[in-house]
């Protein structure tokens, strides 16, 4: 009221004098008016439409100020009782004094209902105690306390709160706090699930028996010290895991492995994954075998490496024990048949000066006799042959010399040769080669064998009919068959016929039992396919590929 | 002319027995010795047309035999051929001894016969 701030004094007389007129004239009656006088009926009108106006404009300060408290009130509202966080007041006593509206639908009350009421009836029991030490540290210092707590609404739910609280006074100098609520349920519900997972991440990363570890790599390919490793690896190398985290992988390598490392880096980079085995050194001087696989990984920090490595200890062990094993076998198998050789050659030779009459004459009956001993000798022969052969391929010692070839050309070659041990089989060998095969690149000598020995095959298990030797170009192989039309092979003797003895059949055709082991070993070293079809009563079908 | 005259050097006896039965009636004079060291004595002794080695013998291998045949001045024209059933290091071995032939073990008897027969012609 700017006019009372103004002019008060002249207000107060205006107001004075105006009471005194309308005294005066409330005790006058209407009909006293008569006596006035026309100036002074004129005056007290003046005087009283002053009065008016001056109360008019009163009137006027007076809606305006009620229109600016409405506004304010509004506002005061807006950011009272509809701010984001809870708000409330809360007494020495820790009852409620005041609270806005969003604490109302928070713990789900109207506000009469949180008035006066205890703070503490709408804190879950088991967090009661953490308000309370937070409430008296907030007393003691005065300074701002914040926690979070479980709160339980009207209607018996709880939910995760965060608190802040500051101390105040009130109008009276009483101690009051000031308390914000949020609601962060939602939050702790995250945190609860990452604190999950990251527990089990945790427990997946220690449980095992594997080396696990991450450690950076820079863009140069420098690779700096573990920044995560797991139990395992820890006491597998007899480390504390603070000192395991001032190590990098350069310093638990054994010291002639370090060589290796530039080049297991460049492929790790290009290639994002590595396998490789190493030697760590543990901290006592023991050396661990191990093998690792390692991942690149990207994150904001830079790129990293996770490696598990595996203890392989009692696997190179176990390498060692069957390279022995295998070592044995092949000398053994290489003593026994390169001893087996020369009595049989002096069997053989001792066999022929008597067949031949070099040491008498020889009846037909004594020489049929010792026919029968020379081709079994010469079978022998071919036996201890092919068991060198094959245990040399089958230790991966054959050594195989891959020449462009045409294969139509070895298989007329290897055509002439069978038919000399044919006999009157002879005319029965058929060919039907492709034409336009491109050279390939196999070994020649390799492939004669494997030809000879399917050949040689289809003339001891085919009494008659035709041998047909068919050659063709499909997809990006040449196709290669010799297929009989003899009584067939039984379905269950087919499956292990490429192995070595797997001969089934009664024996009496005189084979080594090798042959086609060879077959396969020598197909395979070509990365071609080799196998067998056969219908009893048929006939049987020995096809291989080799590679164009 | 006289019987062409052999030594062969084999410790394999039985074997060493039918190779000389074989050489023998085939028409030479054939002398046995079962190692290096009496194969070297029987060498001086016979002065044979040829020498038949073979390699694994148990005291002076017969490459090594052969090598110091060839630095005889009265025995180096002699040609010699090793034989041997470790096929893998024989032609190597023939090679490093100066060896006039080899021949892996076992062979047939026709094999050795015509590489005896020319060596004999070859150095006739």
């Amino acid at each position: 009221m700017k006019n009372q701030d103004n002019q008060p004094d002249a207000a107060i007389e205006l107001r004075r004098r105006a009471e005194e007129i309308f005294r005066g004239k409330a005790a006058q009656s209407p009909e006293d008016l008569k006596d006035l006088s026309p100036d002074e009926t004129r005056r007290v009108l003046h005087e009283l439409r002053v009065h008016q106006i001056e109360l008019e404009m009163q009137n006027e300060e007076l809606r305006e100020a009620q229109a600016e408290l409405d506004v304010s009130r509004a506002r005061y509202f807006d950011l009272y009782d509809l701010a984001p966080v809870g708000y409330f007041t809360v007494s020495e006593q820790g009852l409620i004094q005041e609270a806005n509206l969003t604490v109302c639908t928070l713990l789900g009350v109207v506000r009469g209902e949180l008035v006066k009421r205890p703070i503490s009836q709408f804190i879950l029991k088991e967090d009661q105690d953490g308000y309370y030490r937070r409430r008296k540290q907030l007393i003691e210092s005065g300074e701002p306390q914040a926690c979070e707590l479980r709160m339980v609404k009207h209607d018996g739910t709880a939910f995760w709160a965060h608190l802040d609280a500051t101390a105040a006074k009130d109008p009276d100098g009483a101690f009051v706090s000031h308390i914000a609520m949020s609601d962060v349920t939602g939050r702790k519900k995250a945190d609860d699930a990452l604190n999950e997972s990251e527990a089990r991440f945790r427990l997946l990363f220690n449980v095992g028996k594997d080396f696990i570890a991450v450690h950076s790599i820079g863009k140069d390919g420098r690779v700096t010290n573990f920044v995560q490793v797991n139990d395992a690896f820890c006491k597998g190398l007899g480390y504390t895991r603070e000192e395991m985290l001032k190590l990098s992988p350069r310093d638990i390598d054994a010291p002639e492995r370090l060589d290796q490392l530039p080049g297991i880096i460049e492929k790790l980079l290009k290639e994002k994954h590595v396998l490789f085995e190493t030697e760590h050194m543990a901290k006592d001087g023991r050396r661990i075998p191990v093998e690792i696989s390692a991942v690149l990984f990207q994150t904001e920090d830079g790129q990293f490496a996770l490696s598990v490595a595996r203890d392989i200890t009692e696997r190179r062990a176990l390498e060692s024990e069957r390279t022995k094993l295998t070592n044995a076998k092949s000398k053994f198998t290489s003593t026994v048949s390169h001893e087996l050789r020369s009595p049989l050659a002096t069997i053989k030779e001792a066999t022929n000066l008597v067949l031949e009459g070099m040491v008498g004459p020889v009846t037909p009956e004594q020489k049929d006799i010792l026919g029968t001993a020379k081709e079994n000798v010469d079978r022998l022969g071919r036996l201890i042959n092919n068991v060198l052969v094959y245990q040399k391929m089958e230790a991966g010692k054959m050594g195989y010399d891959l020449q462009e070839n045409d294969l139509n050309e070895l298989i007329r070659e290897a055509h002439r040769s069978a038919a000399l041990f044919a006999g009157n089989r002879n005319a029965d060998l058929v060919m039907e080669l492709g034409k336009d095969l491109p050279k390939i690149k196999f070994d020649k000598d390799k492939i004669f064998q494997v030809l000879i020995n399917l050949m040689a095959n289809a003339i001891k298990y085919s009494e008659c009919g035709s041998i047909v030797i068919q050659t063709r170009c499909v997809d990006h192989e040449i196709h290669t068959s010799v297929r009989d039309f003899g009584r067939g092979i039984r379905s269950e003797h087919l499956e292990g016929i490429f192995e070595p003895f797997g001969k089934v059949e009664n024996n009496q055709k005189g084979g080594t039992g090798l042959g086609l082991a060879i077959a396969k070993e020598i197909v395979l070293a070509h990365h071609g396919r080799i196998w067998a079809e056969s219908e009893m009563g048929k006939g049987s079908a020995f096809h291989f590929t080799l590679p164009i | 002319m006289g019987k062409r005259v052999l030594v062969v050097v084999d410790d394999e006896a039985s074997l060493l027995k039918v190779t000389l039965l074989r050489l023998n009636k085939s028409g030479y004079e054939a002398f046995g010795a079962a190692d290096g060291q009496s194969g070297l004595e029987l060498a001086r002794q016979k002065m044979p047309d040829l020498i038949i080695l073979d390699v694994l013998l148990p005291d002076i291998n017969g490459d090594e035999v052969a090598k110091i045949l060839k630095k005889d001045e009265k025995l180096k024209r002699i040609p010699i051929i090793l034989i041997s059933a470790e096929i893998e290091t024989l032609a190597e071995r023939a090679r490093e001894s100066g060896v006039e032939g080899y021949l892996p073990k076992p062979f047939e008897p026709k094999e050795l016969l015509g590489m005896i027969e020319k060596h004999l012609s070859a150095g006739a």
